[in-house]
């Protein structure tokens, strides 16, 4: 070892120097502790809203009488459809402009409660029928019987709005009567 | 004993991804749902995100307009004795106040004019619900936005 002992063997430099001979800037350490205790706070602030309700929403409408143009099915690929739910069961009609009574009157069908639930999902095979026949369709008039609650007509909204099918192996959702016209006519 | 530095800084930036991700998803929610006694939504399958509405509330007890009051529930029914025409009348009168108000202030032509949100619980019987709608409709409130919670 032929250099001085304040010199590093490798490359000729000072401990404690860079390349350019310079002294090195001394480490710093900050210190976190605030900052974590804040981020923490706020953390498990947003987690516990975040575990919260979500709501959503389902459109729906309520007719109007005018005496403007009906706004039923008027073309061969439209009908619209006509669900009622009773405390027996689901009740599927059709109605349109352009088909006649004898078409119409095929597609009627009663969907029965089994063991006091509802069949929604033989209401989906039927509207998904209806809806091959008359693509074009897409509104659905719900009438539920007094004594029918709420959450059943929700049910029967998420029913009647899409359903799922798997096409070239992936599922796609496929959009059945999603325009809901609750039966009420307002004079 | 000699001082222990932890290094943070992995953990920094996961509290950070976490903070943003959670403060963006807090402030997407734009309708936020009171807790209410006798107020539970139906549960869905709906994806459509909601915006800020007047909004008409049915607990097991009372029915009201942007919190307040205009209507009894009994059992599911409202209690108080209808109109001729069916309508429930504070409800209608309520409503059609706002309508007349927007209109007067020049918003009688936006687009969710003739929105409202319907936030009922989801034991309400079916006829409170339709008389509801009627109402609004008849107060120029046709289309109506039901509030569930999603699945």
């Amino acid at each position: 070892m032929d250099g001085s002992a304040d010199v590093s063997a490798d490359d000729g430099r000072k401990p404690g120097t860079n390349i350019f001979g310079e002294d090195t800037a001394a480490a710093v350490t900050l210190n976190l502790t605030a900052l974590m205790d804040i981020l923490s706070n706020l953390l498990f602030f947003l987690l516990a809203c975040f575990g919260t309700t979500i709501v959503m929403g389902i459109n729906a409408t309520v007719p109007i009488q005018s005496s403007y143009d009906s706004s039923l099915a008027d073309t061969r690929q439209t009908v619209t459809a006509h669900v009622s739910v009773e405390k027996g069961g689901l009740d599927v009609a059709i109605v349109g402009s352009a088909q006649s009574p004898e078409e119409l009157d095929r597609w009627h069908k009663r969907i029965p409660v089994i063991e006091g639930i509802y069949d929604y999902h033989a209401l989906t095979a039927m509207l998904f029928s209806i809806k091959k026949m008359y693509p074009r369709s897409d509104t659905m008039i719900l009438t539920p019987e007094a004594g029918i609650t709420y959450e059943t007509m929700v049910a029967t909204m998420d029913a009647a709005r899409e359903t799922e099918m798997i096409l070239s192996g992936t599922i796609r959702r496929l959009s059945l009567f999603p325009t809901v016209v609750i039966s009420t006519v307002i004079k | 004993m000699a001082s222990l530095a932890l290094n943070l800084t992995a953990l920094m930036d996961i509290l950070s991804n976490l903070l943003f991700f959670l403060l963006a998803s807090y402030t997407s929610q734009s309708v936020e749902l009171e807790g209410q006694s006798g107020l539970r939504l139906p549960s869905s399958t709906s994806q459509l995100a909601l915006a800020p509405q007047i909004t008409i509330t049915i607990t097991e007890s009372r029915i009201d307009v942007g919190g307040v009051a205009v209507g009894t529930i009994q059992h599911g029914l409202v209690v108080e004795p209808l109109e001729a025409n069916g309508n429930v009348g504070p409800l209608f009168e309520r409503l059609h106040n706002i309508k007349i108000s927007r209109e007067s202030a020049g918003r009688g032509d936006l687009a969710d004019a003739s929105v409202t949100l319907l936030l009922a619980d989801k034991r309400t019987d079916a006829e409170t619900i339709t008389t509801v709608l009627k109402t609004a409709g008849r107060a120029g409130f046709t289309n109506m936005r039901f509030g569930v919670i999603a699945k």
